[in-house]
C-alpha cells in the first residue's frame, strides 16, 4: 500500500522533472566556447575502488585487493608527480650568507631552516614513497613469475591488472624524468643541509638525520636513480624477464587494437614500452633484448616509428627510440632504421589532416545532432511508446562512443604536435628570442600551423560541448542499452555455452564449469527475480523456451567491480579458447570488445572532459627551470598566441572561434586547482588571463571599431567616385570586408574561470569610449586646421554618426547627441559655448576676416598672397591615427582626395557646412562675435587713423576741369595724394582694417544666403503638413488662427476625437492630449512667421548703429555754402576717394601685388557700407577721383594710350563697378534713410546766385524709395511686408538700431511654441 | 529459490538510477536556467548603465543652469 503510494508520487515527480525539459529559455547567443557548468554531477561513481568486491565471488576477488592498493599508490604518485613538476626553487629567493663574519648569520639560518623545512619534508616523503613503490612493485613482479606457465608463456593476471602495473611502471619512469630535470631540488637540499648543519653545532638530538639526509642528497643528486634503483631490483627476481614481456606485448596489443580513449592512456602505453625494455635489458648477454625470443622487437620498431615522440608530462616530452638506441646491444639491423624526420614531421603536423578531420567533424557532428533531434521529436510524439526511438540503443551508443575515439584521436594529435614541437625547436639564428620556451612555442608555429590548431581545438571543444550538453538525454538510453548487452551475453550466449560445455564435458574441467557459473551469478540481472528453472532438455522444447525468455529492460549499468570482474572472467574462459568452438570464442571476443569501452561510456561527461584536457598547451615548468625564470610573458604563451593570431588575421571566419583558445585556460585553471592542487599557479594563470582578458577587449574593440567605421565610410563614399577609385587603384579596398563580428556581438555571457563575463556590455563600454575619442580627434584636428577645414569636420562627425549608427545595432550606446555635446563642451544649458563654434569664431576673428581675399564674381575667399599679420596661433595637430580617419588606408586617401577640393577657398559649400555643424542654435554667437570684432576695429583702428588720414589730406580735392584731359586729371592727383601713398601704416593697418570690415560683413552676407536656403528647404518639405498651397497663400488672411486648419494639427485632433469615443480601442487615452499638444507646436514651429527675418538686414542694422560711435567726426563739418563741400571735405567719402585712387594706382614693379589682389572686394564692400551708412554715397559718387578720370576719359575724343593710365582706367573701371554693385546690393537690404532732402527752386531770375531751401513733409515721404524686393535669394518665402517706415525725425535720421543682438539668444525650438489649448475645446488664436 | 543478493542489488539500483537521471536532469535545468538568467540580467544591465550614463549628464548639464 504505502509502497504504491511512494511510487506514484516518485512517478508524479519525474513526470515534473520532465516538464523541466520544456522549458522556453530564451538565450540567443550561439556557443562559441565549451560550457563550464555551475553545477557538475557525476553520475556514475568510480571512486568507489573495488569497496563492494565482497559482493562478488570469483577467484579474481584476491586480485582486486592489490588493484585497490596500487589504485592508492597511483594517487599518491600523481600528487607526488604534481609536486615535484611544480616545484619552484625556494633557496633563490632566501638571502645568503655572504662572509662567516655576518652578524645575522644565525638568523639568516634559522630563517633558512624554517623555510625550507617542510619543503625537505615533502621531498624526503617522495623518497620514501618511491623506494615503497619500487618495493611494491617488484613483489607483484616477483608473484607473477612465480605463477608463470613456462610451457603456454602466460602469467595468472588479468588484463586490468597488467594495465596496473603499466600504470605504476610509467609513474616512476615520469617521477624520475621530473626529477631529473629539476635541478633546484638539489639547489634547496643543499640550502637545508648548510643551514642545519650550521644549526645543528649548537642543537642536539639531531643525529639520526644525518643519515636520513645522506640518502636523500643521494636520491637527489643521482640522475635516474629510480630507474636505476628499480633495474636492480627487478634483476634480483628470476624470470623477471619473463614476465617483463608480457606486459610489453599486452601494451604493444592494447596499441595495436586501438584498446585506449584517453589521449593519456595512448601516450602512457607508448612511453611504458620502451621503459620496460630499458628495464629488461642490461649488459649481461644473456640479459639481451635483441635476442630475447618473447620480445618481437620489430613490432615495436613499427609502433616506435610512428609515434617517435610523445608527451611525457607537462611541457616534456621523450623520444621513444632513444631509450632502446641507447641500449648496450643495439643492433641497428633488428631494429631497422629510423624514419626520416621530415615523413613524421608530415604525421605530427595536424595541418596536413586538416581538411580530412573537418571532413569528419562535420560528419560527426550532423549524425549525433540528427541523432539528438530523433530522440527528442520521439520523446514529444505522445504515440510512440515510452523509450522507442528511431534509432536503435545499440547504434546510439555507438555513435557516441565513435565521437568519444574521434575526440581522443584530435587530442592526441594535439598533443603530440605540441611534444613535436618542443623537440623541435626552431634554431633559426635571425630569430631574437631571448629564451628557449620562445624558441619552441612562439617561433615555431607558422600562421598556418596556428590556423590549423585554432581550428582543431574548435572541433575538439564544440564536439564535446555538444556531447556533454546531451549527456542526461543519452545516459538512460546508453546505460538501458549496455544492461541489455551484458545480459543478452549473460542469459543467452553463456547459458547456451554452460549447456553445452556441461554436455561435453560432463565430469571434466570443473574449474571452468565453476568460472562460467561464476560469472552468470554475478552479471545476471532475472526477469523474474530468479533464474528460469531449466526446462526438461527434451529436444524439441528447449527451443521454445529460449525464445521465452525475457530481458528485463532496466537502465542499470555493472558497478565498476562488477564490470571488471566481469571482464577478467570473461577473458580468463578466452584463454582456455581451445575448450570451447569457434563460435563460442567469437562471441567471448566480442562482448570483450564491447565491454571494454563500457567505463568510459558510463562516466560520459569525465571522460569527454579527460578526453579534452588542452591544458598541457600552457603548463611550461619544464622550461621556466631549463631558463631559470619566475614566469614568461604572456606572449609566449600559446593561448594568448592563438587568440592574438585570431585579432590579427585577416580571416573572418576565425573571429568565431576566438574564445577556444582563451578557453585553454579554463583547462590549465581546472588543473592547477583540482589536479596540481597548486594555488600559485592559479594566481598565475589568473592574472595572465586578466591581462589577455583586457588586451584582447582593447584589441577587439578596436578592431570591431574599425571595421563598423570602413563599413560607414565605404557607405558614405560618393558612389561613382568610389566606382572610379576602385578601377584605377584600389580594386575592392574601399568595401566593407566580410565579417562574423554579429556573432560574437551576442555573447552575453563568457565563462572565463568560472567569471561570467558580459562581453557585449564591456565591448559597448568601449565602443562608447571609441566614439567619445574619435569625436575628440575630429574635433581637435578641426581645432588645429583652419576654417576651411570644417567640411572636413563634417564629413569626419557624418562618418562618425553613421558609425554610431551601426554600432547602436549591437550596443547599448549613449545617445549620440549626449556624446557629442560632451565631447564638444557644449553640455550647458544656458550658453552654447562648444569648441566647434568657438573656433570658429576664432578662426573668423583671427584667420578669415584677417587674411582672406573676397571675390565677388566667385563668391569665394582666397587667402592673401601676402599677410600683413602674424601667424594664426592654433592647438597642435592631434598624432594621426588612421583608424580615427576614415578606417584603412585606401578610404583615408580616398577622403583626403576629396577633402582637397575644398582646402583652398572659403565660399557657399563651407559657409553651409558651418551652418550644419553648428546649427541655428549657436549662429547668434557666431553673429555677435563677428560684429564685436567690428566694433572694436572700427573704434580703436579705424577711428584714430582715419582722423590722421583726414588731417593729411591736401588742402583742396576739387576735381580738375574736364579741359586738363585724363593725363592731366591723373598727375594732378598723383600728386596731391602722394602722402597717402607713402604713408607707411597705410597697407598693413588701415587697409588690412577695411578689409577685415568688408569680410566680415561679406561673410554675413553669404551666411544669410545660406539659412535663407534651407529655409526655404524646410518650408518646401512642411508646406503639405500645413496645408500651404499657392492659393492659400495668396488669399485673404483668415481671422482664425491657421494652424486650427492646417490639416496636421486638424486631422489629428478629429482622430483623436474619433478615439475618444471609443474607449475601448484607445489603451492610454492620455497619450491622445500629447499627440494633440504636439501637433501643435509643431505646426506653430514650421509655420513661417510673418515677419522677415534676415539676417543680413539685421547686421547691417545693427553695423549702423556702431558706426553712430564715429558717424559725427566722419560726417565731416558743415558745409560753408550751406549746401555742399566742393573744394575740401573732412568727410569719409573723400577720405575714401583717396583711398581707392591709391588702390587703383598701377604697379611700379610687375611683380607687386595689386592693392586689389592683396585685400580682395572685402575693401569695396568696407568703404561702400560705410558711404552708404553714413549717407555719402550720392557725394561720393559725385565727387570721387576715379570716377571723374574715367568721367572725363568716356567724354574724351581721343583716348589716352599710356600703359600706366590703361592699367588705372581698368582697375578703376572694375572698382566702379564693384562699387556699384555693393551699393545695389546695400540698398536693397538696408535702402538708405530718407536724408532731409533738399528742395531746389529754380531760380527766380536769371542771375540767380541764391538757392532757397526749403524742407516739407509731404514730398519727403512721397520721395520715399519704394519698398524693397523681398529678400535677395530666390525669394523662396514669399514675404511681403516692408520694414516700417523709420520715425521721421530721428536725430541721425536713421531707423532706431534693432533689439541689441544679445547673440546668446537662440532662435525659438520647438518647445518654445505656445501650448494648445485644451484638449476637447477649440483653441482659441493664440497671442501673436 | 529467492532471489539472490546480486539479483536484488540489479533491483534497488534500478530506483538509486532514476533518481541519478532525474537530479541530473534537474542540474541541467538548472545550468540551462543560469545562463539564460544571466542573458536577461545582462539586457537588464545594459539598459540600466545607459540610464545612469545619461542621469550623468544630466546632471552635469543642469548643474550649468544653477551655477
Amino acid at each position: 500500500m504505502s509502497v504504491d503510494q511512494s511510487k506514484s508520487k516518485l512517478a508524479d515527480v519525474f513526470e515534473r522533472v520532465d516538464i523541466l525539459e520544456t522549458f522556453p529559455f530564451r538565450d540567443d547567443q550561439s556557443e562559441i566556447e565549451t560550457p563550464s557548468s555551475t553545477i557538475g554531477y557525476q553520475n556514475y561513481d568510480t571512486s568507489i575502488n573495488y569497496a563492494d568486491r565482497g559482493a562478488f565471488e570469483t577467484q579474481w576477488s584476491d586480485e582486486t585487493q592489490s588493484m585497490e592498493k596500487m589504485e592508492e599508490i597511483l594517487k599518491v604518485g600523481e600528487g607526488f608527480i604534481n609536486m615535484v613538476y611544480t616545484y619552484r626553487s625556494c633557496s633563490k629567493a632566501l638571502p645568503q650568507v655572504k662572509t662567516s663574519e655576518q652578524t645575522n648569520k644565525q638568523q639568516i639560518y634559522e630563517g633558512t631552516f624554517e623555510v625550507l623545512e617542510p619543503e625537505i619534508k615533502k621531498l624526503k616523503d617522495f623518497m620514501y614513497f618511491q623506494k615503497d613503490t619500487i618495493k611494491f612493485f617488484t613483489d607483484r613482479i616477483k608473484n607473477l613469475a612465480g605463477s608463470y606457465d613456462k610451457k603456454k608463456e602466460t602469467i595468472i593476471a588479468s588484463e586490468t591488472f597488467i594495465c596496473y602495473l603499466v600504470k605504476i611502471l610509467d609513474l616512476l619512469a615520469i617521477l624520475d624524468a621530473l626529477k631529473n630535470m629539476k635541478a633546484c631540488l638539489n639547489n634547496d637540499f643543499s640550502f637545508f643541509k648548510r643551514a642545519s648543519g650550521f644549526l645543528r653545532k649548537q642543537m642536539s638530538g639531531v643525529e639520526d638525520q644525518t643519515q636520513e639526509n645522506h640518502t636523500l642528497y643521494l636520491f637527489l643528486a643521482n640522475q635516474n636513480s629510480i630507474t636505476t634503483t628499480l633495474k636492480q631490483e627487478l634483476h634480483n627476481i628470476e624470470k623477471f624477464d619473463d614476465v617483463l614481456p608480457i606486459i610489453v606485448n599486452q601494451c604493444a596489443d592494447f596499441l595495436e587494437q586501438e584498446k585506449y580513449v584517453l589521449p593519456s592512456e595512448k601516450h602512457c602505453l607508448l612511453r611504458v614500452m620502451p621503459f620496460l625494455l630499458f628495464l629488461i635489458d642490461e649488459n649481461d648477454p644473456k640479459k639481451n633484448i635483441f635476442k630475447n625470443k618473447s620480445l618481437n622487437l620489430s613490432r615495436y620498431s613499427k609502433i616506435f616509428r610512428k609515434n617517435p615522440v610523445v608527451p611525457l608530462y607537462g611541457d616534456m616530452q621523450i623520444t621513444l627510440e632513444s631509450l632502446v638506441k641507447h641500449s648496450p646491444h643495439f643492433d641497428e639491423k633488428a631494429w631497422g632504421t629510423s624514419t626520416l624526420d621530415s615523413k613524421v614531421a608530415f604525421d605530427y603536423e595536424i595541418i596536413h589532416v586538416l581538411d580530412a578531420t573537418r571532413i569528419h567533424y562535420n560528419e560527426c557532428m550532423s549524425r549525433f545532432s540528427n541523432m539528438v533531434n530523433e530522440i527528442k521529436s520521439a520523446k514529444q510524439r505522445k504515440d510512440t511508446p515510452a523509450g522507442v526511438y528511431p534509432i536503435s540503443d545499440t547504434e546510439i551508443k555507438q555513435i557516441v562512443l565513435h565521437c568519444l575515439r574521434i575526440l581522443s584521436d584530435w587530442t592526441s594529435r594535439v598533443l603530440q604536435q605540441s611534444a613535436w614541437k618542443y623537440s623541435k625547436a626552431n634554431n633559426d639564428p635571425t630569430i631574437n628570442a631571448t629564451f628557449d620556451y620562445e624558441r619552441v612555442v612562439k617561433y615555431n608555429y607558422t600562421a598556418d600551423e596556428r590556423t590549423a590548431l585554432i581550428q582543431f581545438i574548435a572541433m575538439i571543444k564544440s564536439l564535446a560541448t555538444l556531447i556533454i550538453k546531451n549527456e542526461a538525454l543519452l545516459q538512460p538510453i546508453i546505460r538501458r542499452c549496455i544492461h541489455q548487452e551484458i545480459q543478452e551475453f549473460i542469459q543467452i550466449s553463456l547459458r547456451e555455452t554452460i549447456k553445452s560445455f556441461n554436455k561435453n564435458n560432463p565430469k571434466k574441467k570443473d574449474n571452468i564449469k565453476s568460472e562460467m557459473a561464476q560469472l552468470k551469478a554475478i552479471a545476471a540481472d532475472w526477469a523474474a527475480g530468479v533464474e528460469p528453472v531449466e526446462a526438461v532438455p527434451s529436444k524439441k522444447s528447449s527451443k521454445e523456451v529460449e525464445e521465452k525468455l525475457v530481458l528485463p529492460p532496466r537502465g542499470v549499468p555493472p558497478s565498476s567491480t562488477q564490470l571488471e570482474l566481469i571482464l577478467n572472467l570473461v577473458s580468463s574462459l578466452m584463454d582456455k579458447r581451445k575448450d570451447f568452438s569457434s563460435t563460442q570464442n567469437q562471441e567471448f571476443e566480442d562482448f570483450k570488445n564491447k565491454a571494454f569501452f563500457y567505463r568510459y561510456l558510463l562516466n560520459l561527461s569525465t571522460s569527454v572532459n579527460s578526453i579534452t584536457d588542452l591544458a598541457d598547451l600552457w603548463y611550461r615548468e619544464f622550461y621556466l627551470e631549463l631558463n631559470n625564470r619566475v614566469q614568461f610573458p604572456i606572449e609566449t604563451s600559446l593561448p594568448w598566441i592563438l587568440t592574438d593570431h585570431i585579432l590579427e588575421s585577416d580571416d573572418p571566419s576565425l573571429i568565431e572561434h576566438i574564445f577556444y583558445p582563451l578557453g585553454l585556460y579554463n583547462d590549465t585553471a581546472h588543473r592547477a586547482l583540482l589536479h596540481l592542487n597548486q594555488r600559485f599557479l592559479y594566481d598565475e594563470i589568473e592574472a595572465e588571463l586578466n591581462l589577455c582578458f583586457d588586451q584582447l577587449l582593447f584589441k577587439l574593440s578596436g578592431k570591431i571599431y574599425t571595421h563598423f567605421k570602413i563599413q560607414a565610410s565605404s557607405i558614405l563614399l560618393d558612389k561613382s567616385y568610389k566606382q572610379q577609385l576602385e578601377l584605377a587603384h584600389f580594386s575592392g579596398k574601399l568595401h566593407t570586408p566580410k565579417s562574423r563580428f554579429d556573432v560574437l556581438l551576442r555573447q552575453k555571457h563568457i565563462q572565463l574561470l568560472g567569471r561570467s563575463l558580459d562581453l557585449v556590455g564591456l565591448l559597448a563600454q568601449r565602443q562608447n569610449t571609441l566614439i567619445r575619442q574619435n569625436l575628440d580627434y575630429a574635433i581637435s584636428r578641426f581645432e588645429a586646421s583652419d576654417l576651411t577645414s570644417i567640411i572636413e569636420l563634417e564629413t569626419a562627425i557624418n562618418n562618425i554618426k553613421l558609425t554610431y549608427k551601426i554600432l547602436s545595432e549591437y550596443f547599448e550606446l549613449d545617445s549620440f547627441d549626449s556624446i557629442f555635446n560632451e565631447v564638444n563642451e557644449s553640455t550647458s544649458l544656458v550658453s552654447y559655448h562648444g569648441r566647434i563654434v568657438l573656433h570658429i569664431i576664432y578662426e573668423i576673428v583671427s584667420d578669415f576676416a584677417r587674411n582672406y581675399t573676397f571675390n565677388s564674381i566667385t563668391q569665394r575667399f582666397v587667402k592673401a598672397p601676402y599677410l600683413f599679420t602674424d601667424e594664426v596661433q592654433r592647438e597642435g595637430m592631434p598624432k594621426t591615427n588612421p583608424n580615427f580617419l576614415f578606417g584603412n588606408k585606401p578610404l583615408n586617401a580616398a577622403y583626403a582626395n576629396s577633402a582637397e577640393l575644398h582646402k583652398y577657398f572659403i565660399g557657399m559649400p563651407h559657409i553651409q557646412s558651418i551652418l550644419r555643424m553648428v546649427g541655428k542654435k549657436n549662429l547668434p554667437l557666431i553673429v555677435s562675435e563677428t560684429l564685436r570684432n567690428i566694433e572694436i576695429k572700427l573704434t580703436s583702428v579705424l577711428s584714430p587713423y582715419v582722423a590722421e588720414l583726414l588731417a593729411g589730406m591736401p588742402a583742396s580735392t576739387k576735381l580738375p576741369i574736364y579741359d586738363y584731359g585724363t593725363e592731366g586729371g591723373y598727375g594732378y592727383f598723383q600728386l596731391k595724394l602722394k602722402d597717402i601713398y607713402i604713408y607707411p601704416d597705410l597697407r598693413p593697418e588701415v587697409l588690412q582694417c577695411f578689409r577685415e570690415l568688408g569680410n566680415s560683413l561679406v561673410l554675413m552676407n553669404l551666411l544669410d544666403q545660406a539659412i535663407t536656403q534651407t529655409d526655404s528647404y524646410n518650408f518646401i518639405k512642411s508646406a503639405p503638413f500645413l496645408g500651404i498651397t499657392p492659393e492659400t497663400w495668396f488669399a485673404d488672411v483668415p481671422e482664425e488662427d491657421p494652424t486650427i486648419n492646417s490639416p496636421l494639427y486638424s486631422q489629428l485632433l478629429k482622430l483623436a476625437q474619433l478615439l475618444e469615443t471609443k474607449p475601448e480601442v484607445t489603451k492610454a487615452p492620455v497619450a491622445l492630449n500629447d499627440i494633440i499638444s504636439n501637433a501643435w507646436r509643431a505646426d506653430k514651429f514650421y509655420r513661417p512667421s510673418a515677419e522677415n527675418h534676415s539676417l543680413f538686414k539685421s547686421v547691417l542694422q545693427r553695423f549702423s548703429f556702431i558706426l553712430n560711435m564715429v558717424r559725427n567726426e566722419w560726417s565731416g563739418q558743415a558745409p560753408d555754402n550751406g549746401v555742399i563741400n566742393v573744394d575740401s571735405s573732412t568727410e569719409f567719402y573723400r577720405l575714401w576717394s583717396a583711398l581707392q585712387f591709391v588702390i587703383c594706382w598701377p604697379l611700379s614693379n610687375e611683380n607687386d601685388k595689386s592693392f586689389h589682389e592683396l585685400f580682395g572686394d572685402g575693401l569695396m564692400w568696407a568703404g561702400c557700407s560705410l558711404i552708404h551708412f553714413l549717407g555719402q554715397q550720392y557725394r561720393f559718387e559725385l565727387f570721387d577721383f576715379c570716377y571723374h578720370i574715367l568721367n572725363v576719359e568716356e567724354a574724351a575724343a581721343v583716348r589716352s594710350d599710356k600703359p600706366a593710365l590703361k592699367n588705372f582706367f581698368r582697375a578703376a573701371q572694375i572698382i566702379k563697378d564693384l562699387n556699384q554693385q555693393i551699393f545695389a546690393i546695400l540698398n536693397t537690404y538696408s535702402p538708405p534713410p530718407p536724408c532731409s532732402n533738399m528742395l531746389l527752386s529754380p531760380p527766380a531770375t536769371e542771375q540767380a546766385e541764391q538757392f532757397i531751401v526749403t524742407t516739407t513733409v509731404e514730398e519727403t515721404s512721397s520721395n520715399n524709395v519704394p519698398p524693397p524686393p523681398p529678400s535677395n535669394s530666390a525669394g523662396a518665402i514669399p514675404n511681403s511686408t516692408p520694414p516700417p517706415p523709420p520715425p521721421p525725425n530721428s536725430s541721425n535720421s536713421f531707423p532706431p538700431p534693432p533689439p541689441p543682438f544679445e547673440g546668446n539668444l537662440p532662435p525659438p525650438m520647438i518647445d518654445d511654441m505656445p501650448p494648445p489649448p485644451p484638449f476637447g475645446v477649440p483653441p482659441p488664436p493664440p497671442p501673436m | 529459490m529467492g532471489k539472490t543478493n546480486i539479483q536484488k542489488d540489479w533491483e534497488e539500483r534500478e530506483f538509486i538510477e532514476d533518481i541519478s537521471i532525474n537530479v541530473q536532469k534537474i542540474i541541467e535545468f538548472l545550468n540551462k536556467f543560469e545562463l539564460s538568467t544571466r542573458n536577461k540580467l545582462s539586457n537588464v544591465n545594459e539598459k540600466l548603465t545607459v540610464l545612469e550614463r545619461q542621469v550623468d549628464y544630466l546632471e552635469s548639464a543642469f548643474k550649468t543652469v544653477s551655477e
